[in-house]
């Protein structure tokens, strides 16, 4: 079920008014808003609902085995839970490895064979990748590590089902830890404060990121050139992937503005995915404006206990490029996603060297602030566009046929509108935004009457659905 | 020890802050705007939502959400709602362009197809421009001749791509397969349209792409999501096959359908099941008439591309019916050249699969993993063997810069 419809708008609607008038009453809530995300998850496929609770059950069992080495009666074996930890993470990456990863090991391996001249290869599975299956596996590892950690306690079944199937993160994220969702289901909200104007301000402004701005980009240019580098001019090959920066930027946290506003309604607190990311100055900056709860995962879950950057300054860009390698492969098993997480490994690993360079040999700033800004700036977002030309691609070659085709100076198809340039370079100057408008906009928003509030939510769900294209295409990130 | 830490991760309380609070209203409250919102949308957009219930496939789906649609449009349109929406469409250029008079004016196109004899020929370079002309005897006028090896039953040699092209060197094979009395050039480049459905979004583009690079094409994409020719109620091809012959007058014509036609089709007024015999009977129907209104110019190439083989067995078995029905065509018609695309994208046992052995013997990923729609490589191998189809007809190498 995708978020800009009317079958979800009236699924909502029902799922708002049963959490409210059950919300006081928990035994009844819980299986009620289980059975209500299996619902939603069950409108992709059935079979997938299956695996999503054999991962339930898998993952429950694992944490309560751990919890009970170290939180039973005098019970406090630690190697025994390290074990029963490893061992839930390991199944995790295996139902991860053959969904997502068997696939891609086999014909790399059957090619590699077969180019020096020896013939068989690995079965093939082709099975269908369910969706959100990387998002909601992420957030059962983070639970039984946290759990083997004594971080978070065990969870009841009831309690770690809703919290891992809870449909409005469980496509696409954010990634929600069970120390965030825990304490809000054992709480009991108030339903005399719902924070509406936020969550309506996300949801429309999410919908108009999805349905309007992604949507248009994507037809207008992004889809044209990136299957037609060839055809198409240097200028309009890079517009094509400013564009891009901006369509996945606008589908990626378009949804999850919609999944954090639907929670709100709903009575929950989801952490924040993004924060303006074209406006970072540094790859690490991105990274903390960018996919904030992936980037929090992989630093809590894999960078720290690799050593982070304790074990001297080799270890620690090692570290860097692992966890960047690590999360391109996260996104798919392709060399493509291996290649983006390693240009963002190299950047982070040299702006690194940099830093401590200059502090160690005491080198203040080389231009001037405002102009050294800028620099910064373009540096940094032109990584980025770079690394996003290989997400995009389906394969290498097609990576360096765009690449390539910067280079073009005829060859000019019509695309670079002045409207495409407009979106692009507008949604780029959006990120700048004084962070206050918002405030400002949401409390306008507040202090209207109810009537004006669902009269500016109807006008605003029409005009998002005029500028946007009929149909919607799923969004991006359901592929990971 | 990290794993000896006591809990530090969880707070108690409530699970929305005191900000939270502060900006907060009653659900009651929140449900009434939510609720008023949503009936403001749904009567503002009544006629666009019962649209997209009627383009839903026929059964009991389409049936509800008609019935619930069909009285807000009513009373939305009684009382005016649905004004704003057609204001705001047309001011976005979003309204559909009546072809009008003009165009049948043009094609006087039949409703159900005739003979190849019997079509009805027009040349025009405007729309507007009213020159019809009685239908000459096909077979008088010089058409392209069926090529044996990849047309109807025949089939494309799965790693035909290279092959195909080495094909060039072959004496017999570069002499043009037409008497289209006309070379192009870069100065009068031939003129090509690809279009289709989704699968078309897929190879579109880079067929586009290569097809220019010939340096002697000029060719342009257009794809409609979920569209085919079962539900012209939800696009309607035909109409705009006329259009776009009527406006650009294409030499060469890619058509790809089929993917979303497997549903029923409504034959006066009663609904057919897929591939009952009224259905097969009006589908084919439906094909040679898009068929004709392409080749109406006697000399415009018509090919059109059968659907590959898909990962769903039944939904293989259904394109398989349906590649039948197109095969039988454009047997009948000698200007259609139908190439068969099963063998293309064959698996190494024969069946589906994502990954299909190349010519360098790599496996290579062609499919998306929907099973279904092409990927960038598996469109390109398309978008080459349908240019090499193209090539038999008209010699692609006559003006191209060296």
């Amino acid at each position: 079920m995708l978020f800009p419809t009317f079958a979800f708008g009236a699924f909502f609607f029902v799922v708002f008014v049963v959490n409210w008038l059950t919300r006081p009453h928990p035994t009844l809530w819980k299986p009620l808003m289980l059975g209500f995300s299996i619902f939603f998850y069950g409108w992709w496929s059935w079979r997938f609902v299956l695996l999503l609770a054999a991962t339930i059950v898998i993952n429950w069992v694992v944490g309560h085995l751990t919890a009970a080495c170290l939180q039973g009666p005098g019970a406090h074996d630690v190697r025994a839970a390290r074990r029963w930890v490893r061992i839930g993470v390991a199944a995790n990456l295996g139902i991860l490895g053959v969904f997502k990863y068997w696939d891609f090991f086999a014909v790399e391996l059957s090619n590699l064979l077969e180019s020096v001249g020896i013939s068989g290869s690995l079965p093939i599975l082709e099975y269908t990748l369910p969706v959100g299956i990387s998002f909601y596996t992420f957030q059962a590892m983070s639970y039984i590590i946290d759990v083997g950690r004594g971080r978070v306690r065990e969870m009841t079944p009831m309690d770690f089902a809703v919290y891992l199937s809870f449909f409005p993160q469980l496509v696409a994220g954010p990634i929600v830890r069970a120390s965030e969702m825990a304490p809000q289901l054992a709480a009991r909200p108030d339903p005399r404060y719902v924070p509406a104007a936020e969550a309506f301000g996300l949801i429309l402004n999410g919908l108009f990121k999805k349905v309007v701005v992604s949507s248009f980009l994507a037809s207008e240019i992004v889809d044209g050139v990136f299957a037609d580098p060839g055809g198409h001019s240097g200028p309009e090959v890079v517009l094509a992937v400013y564009a891009y920066a901006v369509q996945i930027y606008a589908d990626f946290s378009g949804y999850t503005d919609i999944a954090i506003g639907v929670a709100l309604l709903l009575g929950f607190r989801f952490p924040q995915n993004f924060n303006a990311p074209y406006r970072a100055l540094t790859l690490q900056d991105f990274w903390r404006r960018w996919h904030m709860t992936l980037s929090r995962w992989l630093r809590d879950y894999l960078y720290v206990p690799l050593g982070g950057n304790r074990g001297g300054r080799v270890a620690t860009y090692r570290n860097l490029m692992l966890v960047m390698l690590l999360g391109g492969l996260w996104h798919g098993s392709t060399w493509n996603f291996v290649i983006w997480g390693g240009i963002h490994g190299v950047v982070l690993a040299v702006e690194r060297l940099v830093r401590e360079r200059r502090e160690r040999l005491g080198f203040g700033p080389i231009l001037p602030v405002g102009i050294g800004e800028v620099v910064r700036w373009l540096v940094t977002f032109h990584v980025v566009c770079l690394a996003w030309v290989f997400f995009r691609s389906e394969s290498l070659s097609a990576s360096f046929e765009m690449l390539g085709a910067i280079a073009n100076f005829d060859n000019y198809a019509g695309t670079a509108t002045p409207l495409v340039i407009a979106v692009t370079f507008g949604a780029l100057a959006f990120q700048f935004m004084p962070e206050g408008w918002t405030a400002q906009i949401r409390d306008s928003f507040a202090d209207l009457s109810w009537l004006a509030q669902g009269a500016v939510v109807g006008l605003g769900l029409v005009a998002i659905d005029v500028l946007g294209p009929s149909g919607v295409a799923p969004f991006i990130y359901f592929q990971f | 020890m990290a794993i000896l830490q006591p809990p530090t991760g969880e707070r108690s309380g409530p699970a929305l802050s005191a900000t939270d609070r502060r900006g907060g209203v009653a659900a009651g409250r929140v449900l009434a705007a939510g609720a008023l919102g949503l009936l403001l949308a749904v009567a503002l957009n009544a006629q666009q939502l019962l649209r997209e219930a009627q383009q839903k496939p026929f059964g009991w789906e389409r049936d509800a959400s008609v019935a619930l649609w069909e009285p807000v449009e009513g009373v939305s349109s009684a009382v005016g709602l649905h004004l704003p929406r057609l204001w705001a469409d047309e001011a976005l250029g979003r309204t559909k362009p009546d072809p009008g008079a003009s165009v049948g004016e043009v094609l006087q196109v039949p409703e159900t197809p005739t003979a190849p004899g019997g079509v009805v020929v027009a040349e025009t370079s405007d729309i507007g421009a009213t020159e019809t002309q009685s239908a000459p005897d096909v077979a008088s006028v010089p058409v392209p001749q069926p090529q044996g090896g990849s047309t109807a039953d025949a089939s494309v040699d799965p790693t035909a791509v290279g092959a195909a092209q080495s094909g060039a060197d072959d004496p017999a094979a570069s002499v043009p397969a037409t008497t289209i009395p006309w070379f192009p050039t870069p100065a009068e480049p031939l003129s090509l349209r690809v279009m289709g459905d989704s699968i078309v979004q897929f190879f579109g583009d880079t067929m586009v792409g290569l097809a220019e690079a010939t340096g002697v094409i000029e060719a342009e994409t257009e794809n409609v999501l979920s569209s085919g020719l079962t539900r012209p109620d939800f696009y309607d091809w035909p109409e705009r096959i006329i259009e776009v012959m009527v406006a650009d007058d294409p030499d060469a014509v890619v058509l790809m359908f089929g993917g979303n036609d497997a549903q029923a089709l409504v034959v006066d007024g009663q609904i057919a099941r897929p591939f009952s015999e009224t259905w097969v009977q009006e589908y084919s129907i439906r094909v040679g008439h898009a068929m004709d209104l392409v080749t109406t110019d006697p000399a415009r190439i018509l090919i059109w591309v059968g659907q590959p083989i898909m990962r769903d067995p039944s939904y293989d078995e259904r394109m398989q019916q349906i590649n039948a029905i197109y095969a039988a065509e454009a047997a009948e018609r000698p200007q259609v050249q139908y190439v068969d695309t099963r063998d293309l994208f064959r698996g190494p046992d024969g069946g589906f699969s994502r990954y299909v052995i190349g010519q360098d013997g790599q496996r290579t990923d062609v499919r998306l993993t929907d099973g279904v729609h092409l990927s960038t490589i598996g469109g390109r191998w398309l978008s080459e063997v349908l240019l090499d189809e193209l090539g038999t007809f008209v010699d692609l190498d006559a003006g191209a810069p060296s």
